[in-house]
């Protein structure tokens, strides 16, 4: 991808309309350049994908994810963990960028019921469900990444949250918690979520117009923010509809703008823009729409825009037929069970374990791809990969039985120096399941490692349910 | 009948479901291995204040539930999108929702808990409400149609006139003199900020502002709380939650008058309305919508099948399937006039030359799905059409326990427990076996209390049909069985096969009892509860006696459920 251009031109969200600066400053609006990226911007990116990974833990299947050995991790390291068809070995290039994370599982809150369910709502919150572990299953507390941005990020923006794939009804979103029970939706269409966060871009400014628009949303928003106001201020409403209206009240920006570094090489923009709306879940979409969802990402961490995303890439039990070699795959859901079923009935799928390797390799380079995306941006200090935390994981462990012992977890980036790069690492204390470390210690150090802090200012060590372990992952730490 | 009723909503003990895999639209069991390696406490509900009540273990009702809801339920984006054509007379849908944040998925996407306004959909709202005044204020036509007669000429009094007629329709109340001049201040401001002259301009900078005001994009219920338990509403809340409940939209003209003159009241003038509004074509767009969303229609003919066996069953049917379906509601539940008995056992369907074949008709249908009448031996309603029976099927055989979890869960409201523990796969069929005799045997020694009891009785029914709904007399080359018998509320259902069962099904109290509490539910964007009882039970007697799902609605409006909100905290 070229480098983004460099311009003037100031553009505004939405409308894709264009201001002056001394209008802007003069109306206090804060402003964003790719050169003022600030050094000190940390970010997370969550890439997750579902039905667990094929490794070596049960079943007496082969392992074929992690690297060979706990420790250093170099490029010929990781080829040669990639010819031993590891995947891990796949971010061979990024060896030295690399913090692999052996030995987290999820704290046992409920026993099991739909192991999708619980998973999608553990991932990123470390929250227990408010009941059965089944379809209309909650999380009762904020994830990590509405964590990241309600700390720091600016007021009125929530997490970039994206999707890919097919929407059943089932499942669907699962990673995104703005507290309890409130859970997000991903946008699945790139040109929506292109739009909405750059606007589209424009040709020839007409000044006067930009001018006036700016003029007429800050007006309009003042009779909004009054009329919310007031609502807010009745003293019988529910604490709720207190949050509902605040949530509400908060969101109202009065202008957004970007430097025109804040957008895509207009070749790119034209391909997401060119993608049907009723094409965007179809399963041989799902890799495009990926790429094109972490192009979005990767630009918006360019441009500081938020502080946390997350891209989940097929719904809770992932039924994407995928593709190998040009061969449409079963489901993959079905797969992951090695049988033509979703987990009860069903004949086996010859060659069902070598099939979710082949797609856990998909997966590494999809995610690879957004590795190069964020590579693609320089700062002083090097590169943008560096100055976050960018992390690949599976709301479950493993295949059959769809289980929580050792949770894959892939980071790249080291925050800024925070985080142990180089390395793969073991959150391990011994050898049984109980030995494996709860992951809100994992979602603790990524939290820590962006910049959040707990509530005497220190290091986040608290994330999740308050009867979790508090705590982070020393040996992820630099 | 008042009686049998209450039985009706005296469910069947809570059991756990054992067998079910994670599959789309199921309560599932996956094994996990927290319970070999770690033990981990089992799920227990919390305690209930009311573990006496005979309904305890009834999930017709949500035992849990306060009934109070938001007062502030945001426009779902298919609200939002009706209510503009409507609010603006247009000819067509304008089409800016579709590119709208999600919402989360919910049962129903009346769901009036999980749809909030945070930065996405703010933003969305700032963009639609600019695309859609931009459109009308500068279209003549468009605008001649919101434009009050005889504007004054006084700019000042033609922006209130402008206000005091339009504010009303957006918010669905009358507007606060307060309210009023602030619009007429930003009417006035649209020169200058928008440009053009000062009519367009202002109507566009104020139709921008109502579109992104709270008071339309919530249908605010503000009257206050008088003391604890239920608040009656204001006519205009009523009239508002009538329209939505009916017409997926807004209040029209007429409504909104009316409950100004105080015609929504008493329950009385509230039914009599309902009833004008049901006989309107919006209304019939609900009444699909809700069973379509009731039946899982939106996943009809995406299931995986095995090409070798099924090589026709292509991924192309799944308009068709889905299609046939609504069609098929429209008929039996607007055209005639039915309801759920009628939807389980009228042996009709459409069909065209992709499905013909697979209820055994020959011939030639073209592409264009035609209405046919099916073998009433064979067939009976939606629960033996291709579209409900392929979407729970196997990709090779009949998946008898997805039939009956659904039939238990979402028709008869039965609460099945998820599972507790892993539980090994089917094994594969032995020669000679029946799925049936597979499952059976299977499933006498794990999930048993489930499965004898409740959900293979259902699903062996249904055992005369494959994978992708055809007819069949032979599984493995033996005979099927589908007869059983299914015990509910102290009587025994007994049946030959699902065109029995889908008849004895239909008498039975339990599926109407379940059949009002779920249009309950998708009317009040929330799940119906305990004090709701009674009330229920009446909707339910009439569904049993044969009164029309346009009837029941109009019964449901009546209701104190529908006309007052529950206080938080009661």
């Amino acid at each position: 991808m070229n480098a983004p251009k460099l311009s003037r031109r100031l553009v505004l969200a939405g409308a894709g309309a264009l201001l002056s600066l001394p209008l802007l400053e003069g109306l206090g609006f804060r402003r964003f350049t790719k050169a003022q990226l600030p050094p000190e911007f940390r970010y997370a990116v969550f890439v997750r994908n579902g039905n667990g990974v094929q490794q070596g833990v049960v079943d007496d299947e082969p392992e074929r994810f992690w690297p060979s050995q706990l420790g250093a991790l170099t490029r010929q390291s990781l080829q040669a963990d990639l010819a031993a068809n590891r995947t891990v070995g796949t971010f061979a290039d990024y060896a030295s960028q690399l913090l692999v994370v052996d030995g987290c599982r999820y704290n046992p809150f409920l026993s099991a019921a739909c192991g999708h369910s619980e998973g999608g709502l553990l991932c990123l919150t470390a929250s227990r469900p408010d009941g059965p572990n089944v379809q209309h299953a909650l999380a009762m507390g904020e994830s990590i990444d509405n964590r990241i941005v309600r700390d720091l990020g600016m007021s009125g923006t929530e997490p970039l949250t994206l999707y890919a794939g097919q929407k059943s009804g089932y499942l669907d979103d699962v990673l995104s918690y703005r507290g309890a029970r409130d859970r997000r939706a991903g946008e699945g269409n790139p040109f929506n979520a292109y739009r909405r966060l750059f606007g589209e871009p424009v040709v020839d400014p007409d000044q006067q117009a930009m001018d006036r628009l700016a003029l007429a949303r800050r007006s309009v928003n003042d009779t909004v923010r009054d009329q919310l106001t007031a609502l807010r201020n009745r003293t019988d409403l529910s604490s709720d509809d207190q949050s509902r209206l605040t949530l509400h009240f908060e969101s109202i920006r009065d202008l957004e703008i970007r430097m025109a570094a804040c957008e895509l090489p207009m070749e790119r923009y034209n391909e997401i823009a060119a993608v049907p709306a009723n094409t965007v879940d179809d399963d041989n979409m799902i890799e495009t729409i990926s790429h094109m969802q972490m192009d979005i990402i990767a630009l918006a961490m360019s441009c500081g825009l938020v502080p946390a995303a997350t891209l989940q890439i097929g719904n809770g039990n992932d039924g994407t037929q995928y593709v190998i070699d040009g061969v449409v795959q079963e489901r993959f859901h079905h797969i992951s069970h090695r049988i033509n079923g979703d987990g009860d009935v069903g004949d086996p799928i010859p060659g069902a374990v070598d099939k979710h390797h082949r797609l856990d390799l998909k997966f590494a380079g999809i995610f690879k791809y957004l590795l190069d995306r964020l590579s693609t941006y320089t700062t002083p200090t090097g590169t943008l990969l560096d100055q976050g935390v960018t992390i690949w994981t599976n709301d479950l462990a493993n295949g059959p039985p769809h289980g929580n012992r050792n949770l894959p977890y892939v980071c790249a980036g080291s925050c800024g120096g925070y985080l142990r790069t180089g390395q793969y690492v073991s959150a391990r204390t011994g050898t049984g399941y109980n030995d494996l470390t709860t992951h809100n210690k994992f979602l603790n150090t990524i939290g820590a490692a962006v910049g959040v802090t707990n509530a005497q200012g220190q290091p986040l060590d608290d994330f999740g349910d308050p009867e979790l372990q508090r705590g982070l992952i020393s040996g992820m730490l630099a | 009948m008042r009686r049998q009723l209450r039985t009706g909503f005296a469910l069947m003990s809570a059991c756990t479901l054992s067998l079910l895999g994670c599959g789309e639209g199921t309560v599932a069991a996956v094994p996990n291995e927290l319970c070999t390696e770690n033990c981990a406490p089992t799920w227990t509900p919390p305690p209930r204040a009311d573990a006496g009540n005979p309904n305890s273990e009834s999930n017709v009702l949500d035992e849990d539930g306060s009934g109070a809801t938001t007062r502030f339920p945001r426009l779902s984006h298919s609200q939002w999108e009706n209510t503009v054509q409507d609010l603006f007379h247009l000819d067509s849908p304008s089409g800016l929702a579709s590119s709208f944040a999600p919402d989360p998925n919910s049962r129903f996407d009346t769901n009036v808990e999980l749809r909030r306004v945070g930065p996405s959909q703010w933003t969305d709202y700032q963009t639609a409400a600019e695309a859609i005044a931009a459109r009308v204020a500068n279209t003549p036509a468009e605008l001649n149609r919101i434009l009050p007669a005889d504007l004054p000429t006084d700019s000042t009094e033609r922006a209130r006139a402008f206000v005091s007629d339009f504010g009303p329709r957006a918010f669905r109340r009358p507007l606060t003199t307060a309210e009023i001049d602030t619009y007429v201040t930003l009417f006035l401001q649209g020169p200058a900020l928008v440009g053009g002259d000062a009519l367009t301009s202002g109507v566009e900078i104020t139709l921008r502002a109502m579109l992104q005001s709270p008071h339309f994009l919530y249908r605010v219920e503000a009257t206050p709380a008088t003391q604890s338990g239920r608040i009656s509403l204001s006519g205009y809340e009523i009239a508002t939650r009538l329209s939505y409940a009916l017409w997926n939209s807004t209040p029209s003209d007429a409504l909104l008058t009316a409950a100004g003159n105080g015609e929504l009241d008493t329950p009385a003038g509230v039914e009599g309305w309902a009833r004008q509004l049901l006989d309107d074509p919006r209304a019939a767009e609900t009444i699909v919508s809700f069973h379509e969303q009731l039946f899982h229609i939106a996943n009809y003919g995406r299931a995986t099948k095995d090409p070798t066996r099924f090589p026709t069953f292509t991924s192309d049917l799944e308009s068709v399937l889905q299609q046939e379906a609504l069609l098929f509601i429209n008929e039996v539940v607007v055209t005639r006039g039915g309801g759920i008995a009628e939807l389980l056992q009228t042996p009709i369907t459409y069909v065209n030359d992709q499905t013909a074949g697979y209820y055994g008709l020959s011939g030639s249908y073209g592409s264009t799905l035609q209405r046919v009448d099916l073998d009433p031996t064979q067939r009976a309603g939606l629960l033996t059409q291709i579209g409900f029976l392929s979407k729970n099927g196997g990709l090779v055989q009949s998946d008898p326990i997805h039939r009956g979890v659904f039939i238990n869960i979402d028709l008869l409201c039965a609460k099945l427990n998820p599972p507790t523990f892993q539980l090994p796969p089917l094994p594969s069929e032995m020669p000679g076996q029946t799925n049936r005799q597979r499952v059976d045997t299977h499933t006498g020694t794990c999930g048993k209390g489930c499965h004898d009891i409740y959900i293979n009785p259902i699903g062996f029914a249904f055992e005369h049909y494959d994978a992708i709904g055809q007819w069949r007399d032979t599984d493995n080359n033996t005979p099927v069985d589908a007869a059983s018998s299914y015990r509910i509320d102290g009587e025994t259902l007994t049946y030959d096969d699902a065109v029995e069962l889908s008849a004895r099904l239909a008498e039975t109290p339990r599926l109407h009892a379940c059949y009002a509490s779920t249009w309950l539910e998708f009317m009040l964007g929330r799940r119906a509860v305990t004090s709701e009882a009674m009330d229920l039970e009446d909707i339910a007697a009439a569904s049993l006696s044969g009164d029309t799902a346009k009837e029941l609605l109009a019964r449901i409006t009546a209701l104190e459920s529908f006309r007052t909100r529950i206080q938080e905290g009661t």
